[in-house]
């Protein structure tokens, strides 16, 4: 079980630093939104402001998501009890299980959908065509290679 | 996979969320196995009948799960 709090402790660690770089970028994306520090970012489309708001509002849920993280981790790391049903929960293998199942499932659905869109999009659109097909061969090659890396290991 | 877990767990009056402690798994790992939704891994077969004092084979019965 200390192994398993060490983890915790690495892990709050690394939420924070997390945090304080995405805290960093996102006021620098603020600041040069109101002052145009680095570059002129002033929207001159509807389009290009929904973008920019969209990009400070994921910047703001990462923020606010590993802010949460730290918090519940430096709890859990205190509190023994606490600890070992963390430990429970995240090495039952049933739960593993589940999620071993629902990957499958989803990279199946994941791996289809993206084939027929891109099929579809070749007869309209050449640039959508080309974008749907190198995630296509990206998604297929991580495949690849995280195969050949877990194959090796057992 | 037919299991004693059950039966086992009412003689000895312990609770799914005692044995589930016990061995290290959720208290739904333990309602799986003893509603043979889920098949007990090596290990954790081998965690349950450590706790009760038996052999894997006396708590879990293999019959018409292989052929061999």
């Amino acid at each position: 079980m200390e192994s398993y709090r060490i983890k915790i402790i690495n892990r709050r660690n690394h939420s924070i630093q997390l945090a304080i770089l995405v805290g960093v970028i996102m006021i620098l994306l603020l600041a040069n939104r109101m002052f145009n520090i680095f570059y002129d970012s002033t929207p001159k489309t509807v389009l290009q402001g929904a973008v920019s708001g969209f990009r400070i509002g994921l910047f703001l849920t990462v923020e606010f998501k590993l802010i949460k993280l730290a918090m519940r981790y430096t709890k859990l790391y205190k509190d023994a009890d606490k600890l070992k049903e963390k430990y429970i929960i995240e090495h039952d293998e049933r739960n593993n299980f589940i999620t071993q199942e629902v990957t499958k499932i989803c990279d199946t659905i994941i791996y289809i959908s993206l084939s027929i869109s891109t099929i579809i999009a070749s007869f309209f659109n050449f640039a959508v065509f080309v974008t749907l097909f190198s995630v296509l061969m990206f998604l297929c090659t991580i495949q690849y290679i995280a195969t050949v890396h877990i194959e090796k290991k057992y | 996979m037919k299991c004693k877990i059950k039966m086992l767990r009412s003689a000895n009056k312990i609770s799914q969320k005692e044995l589930a402690d016990a061995v290290g798994v959720t208290r739904q790992t333990i309602t799986s196995i003893e509603c043979e939704k889920y098949t007990a891994s090596l290990t954790l077969a081998y965690k349950i009948a450590k706790y009760f004092n038996l052999s894997i084979e006396e708590v879990f019965d293999l019959e018409g799960e292989i052929d061999l």
